[in-house]
This record gives structure tokens, C-alpha cells and sequence, in this order.
């Protein structure tokens, strides 16, 4: 055999089987979602020496899913949270979320259909457990692998209080 | 077609049925496999629904005790020799957990000696609960060039524990990363409690201390999602004694601080008020249990 021939060969191989690796790697997208918070999540505001907590995820969901998650905050802390999500999980409408206090329930906070903005900053005056509640718009989607799922990332960052004022 | 082209086309076939099945296998997924993929991708979905308990992470912890002003001690280390006795998966995941808590407390308190050493350990035990890839040789160099920089340490050991956990709940070994969770924790509070010995009651330190109650909790709700795992429910009852002390701690009410600025204040009415005595009864539980962690292996 020519090793033209033993070269074509190989190279017909390869290209035609192109499709079949491209497939691997669409099955890989919950690693895609890993670090999905610290490139996506962006606060509205600046401000001064904020630090990334290590409460902060991300994760792969479908359109319409709900989801708990419980947080610990520090007395003498400054926190603020936000979301992002992939835009095939809301089509133009907004995540919604409730912030309570995971011993009383009480709710603490929670974003409003008409604002868009989805950052919560505070004061921790003492420390506590929250309660996260999370609730991803209903969309209407075609069920292809692609718009079945996407990423959706939680930033908190958290720095000492600071002390205003004389 | 000239019959040339034949032996070329027969090596494209081979070659076409071995790479198909090969886009699936030998590090990819086996088309068997492609289907446990799409499983396992529903089962993560459906999981995500249920709460899940977040845990902040030691380098966190030990960052502040150094603001409240605690100062390091030596012999405070799981010695790194003690990684040959760990060759159960139990001991081999709560001792990743508590390598990882050493790592962070070495960077923040300016303990460098056993840094190197540490890293090496966690790589073992990285490769022997099946994540290998959280530690690579490249990561080694790096921080081998910059062990005098604490703050790279503390972020090659948040990149480490970070991507470890994200791995072991990747790969569905929830019970591993409670039990490593668990082992960080056990050893935090076993150091800090050392660091603390003489502060007063009262104090900033003794209010941090006491507020560790609330993510131990968060744990134990993990702990508890994964307790048909034997060797989780074990550590649920050696712990439980650590619990009991942190539970005993009672909420008092309290002032709320003036908040001048605009940001909303949440937490206010009760904070939690942790005696001389209690710490001393969590001091010596807290050992007790990191003393059972870190001796020698038993079968699992």
C-alpha cells in the first residue's frame, strides 16, 4: 500500500468523524458552569474592597427550575449578592429571588418583577444562616441539547464593615 | 474508482469504525456511556432543586482570625508522615479536608515550612479519591517559585479546594466531599481554639468562634443528605458531641449597631454569647475528634 494512500485514508477518517467529537464536548457543559459566576456576575455599583466569598457557585439549570440554597453571614461584615443567568434560561424575563432567614423564614428580601437589577447589598449586624431562594422564569424552548440548559452563576463578595462617619 | 484507491478506502473504513467508537470511549464517552452522561446530567438537574448547604472555606476563617490579631503556634500540623497511615476512602477524604484547613492556615499565618510537603499530600490523596487533576505538576511549580508570597499561596490553596469540591460533586461523589467538608471544619476549629487559648470572654475572637455554630450547622444538613453512606453516618456521630457544645451556645438579644449609611442591616436582635467554660468544653471535644480523624486508617 502507497503511503498516499495510507495518508488519505487516515485524513478521510478523521474529517469525516469530526461531528462525533464535536458531541463530546457538548456533553461536557456542566463543567462549562463551573467558574460560570466569577466571569458572568458583574455588581451595578463599585465600591471599595469587596472581596469574592468562597459561598459564591454556579450551576447548570433548566428553564423554569426553582432552587434552595443556604448561605452563612458574619456579624461585622458588609455583603452583597447577585445572579446572572445564560439567556436561554430567561428570554427576556427576569430570575426572581427571595432572601429570608433560614431560623425564622422571615423574608429579608426579594427582587421585583419590574427591577431589573438584581444586586442585594447589607449589613450584618449579627451573624445568621440564610436562606436563598431562587426561581427561574417558564420559557418556551425547542428540546435541543442546546437550549434545554444553561448556566447560572451566584456572586458574593463580602469585606469588613467600614466604619462612616466622625 | 482504480483498484489503487482500494487499500486506502479499506484503511478509512478501520479506521472510520475504530474512531467511532472511539469519539465515545478511551477518554471521551462510550456511546453506553454517552447515555449514563445524559443520566447523570438529569439526575445533577433534578439534585439542584433540592437546597444544598454552602460552607464557607477555612482560608476565610483564618483570614479574619489574623485581622482579630491571633497569632500562629508551632505543632499545630497534621504531621504530612501521617498521610501513609490514611488507606481508607473515609480517612483518605476527611484528611484532604483537613491537609487543605493546614494549607490555609500556614498561608495566612506565615507558616510556610510544611507548605510544599502539604501540596504534595493533597496531590496523593487528590489522585487516590479519583481527582487528580486539582493538583497538577504545573500548579506544584508555580508554587514552588512563590512560597514566599502568602497571598498566592491562599490562592493556589482556594483554586485547589474549590476545584476539588466541584469535582467530587461533578463525579457524584457527594459523601467524599461531605466527609472532606467535614475533616476542613473539624481542623479549623482545632487550630483556632489552640490560637485562642488566651483570649477573654467577650471578645471579638469568642464572638467568631461562637458564630461557627451556623455553618456547622449548614454541614450537619449536608452530612445528614449523605448519611446513608456509612462512613458519613460515622462521622455524623463522631461529631455530634461537637454539635451538642455549639448548640448549647444561647442567643441573647442585642443592640443593633448604627447603621449610618444607606445599606440595609439584617441579623439584628440576638447574637450568641459564648462562656470561658464553653469554649474550653468545644477546645477539648473538638481535639478529641480531630485526634480520632487523624490517627491511623481503619478499613473502609
Amino acid at each position: 500500500m502507497k503511503i498516499s494512500n495510507i495518508i488519505l485514508g487516515i485524513g478521510a477518517a478523521l474529517l469525516l468523524n469530526l461531528p462525533l467529537f464535536a458531541q463530546t464536548k457538548t456533553r461536557n457543559k456542566t463543567e462549562y458552569c463551573e467558574n460560570y459566576h466569577k466571569e458572568k456576575c458583574k455588581f451595578q455599583r463599585e465600591d471599595i474592597e469587596f472581596q469574592y466569598n468562597s459561598q459564591s457557585k454556579s450551576a447548570l439549570f433548566r428553564p423554569g427550575q426553582s432552587c434552595t440554597f443556604n448561605i452563612t453571614v458574619f456579624k461585622g461584615f458588609d455583603y452583597r449578592m447577585t445572579f446572572h443567568a445564560d439567556e436561554n434560561l430567561l428570554q427576556g424575563q427576569h430570575l426572581m429571588y427571595k432572601v429570608l432567614d433560614a431560623r425564622t423564614k422571615k423574608v429579608l428580601f426579594e427582587t421585583s418583577e419590574d427591577d431589573t437589577n438584581l444586586d442585594f447589598e447589607f449589613v450584618c449586624d449579627n451573624s445568621l444562616n440564610l436562606i436563598i431562594q431562587l426561581q427561574l422564569p417558564e420559557v418556551s424552548y425547542e428540546p435541543t441539547d442546546e437550549s434545554m440548559y444553561g448556566c447560572l452563576g451566584f456572586l458574593l463578595e463580602s469585606r469588613n464593615s467600614l466604619k462612616t462617619g466622625f | 474508482m482504480s483498484f489503487k484507491f482500494k487499500p486506502a478506502f479499506i484503511l478509512y473504513a478501520i479506521l472510520s469504525f475504530a474512531l467511532s467508537f472511539g469519539s465515545g470511549c478511551g477518554g471521551a464517552d462510550k456511546p453506553a456511556e454517552s447515555a449514563q452522561a445524559n443520566d447523570s446530567l438529569a439526575k445533577e438537574l433534578a439534585d439542584s432543586i433540592q437546597a444544598f448547604f454552602q460552607i464557607p472555606m477555612p482560608g476565610e476563617y483564618y483570614a479574619h482570625l489574623k485581622r482579630l490579631g491571633l497569632k500562629s503556634k508551632p505543632g499545630l500540623l497534621n504531621p504530612v508522615a501521617n498521610i501513609a497511615s490514611y488507606t481508607g476512602s473515609k480517612e483518605k477524604a476527611i484528611n484532604f479536608g483537613i491537609y487543605s484547613s493546614d494549607l490555609f492556615y500556614s498561608s495566612n499565618f506565615d507558616q510556610k515550612a510544611d507548605v510544599l510537603k502539604i501540596f504534595n499530600n493533597l496531590r496523593k490523596l487528590a489522585e487516590e479519591m479519583g481527582i487528580a487533576s486539582v493538583i497538577s505538576e504545573n500548579l506544584l511549580k508555580r508554587i514552588e517559585k512563590n512560597l514566599a508570597n502568602n497571598d498566592s499561596l491562599n490562592s493556589y490553596a482556594n483554586d485547589v479546594f474549590f476545584d476539588a469540591s466541584a469535582n467530587l460533586e461533578k463525579n457524584g461523589q457527594g459523601a467524599s466531599l461531605a466527609l472532606m467538608l467535614a475533616g476542613g471544619f473539624i481542623e479549623s476549629i482545632y487550630i483556632s481554639t489552640e490560637l485562642a487559648a488566651g483570649e477573654k470572654e467577650g471578645g471579638a475572637v469568642y464572638q467568631y468562634l461562637a458564630d461557627q455554630k451556623f455553618p456547622l450547622e449548614n454541614l450537619f444538613h449536608f452530612l445528614e443528605r449523605h448519611k446513608n453512606d456509612s462512613r458519613v453516618s460515622e462521622v455524623i456521630t463522631a461529631m455530634a458531641p461537637l454539635k451538642n457544645a455549639f448548640e448549647a451556645i444561647k442567643a441573647e438579644p442585642a443592640k443593633s449597631s448604627t447603621n449610618t449609611n444607606e445599606k440595609r442591616t439584617i441579623g439584628a436582635g440576638s447574637t450568641l454569647i459564648l462562656s470561658s467554660k464553653q469554649f474550653k468544653e468545644i477546645k477539648e471535644i473538638a481535639t478529641a475528634i480531630r485526634t480520632e480523624f487523624t490517627s491511623k486508617s481503619s478499613s473502609k
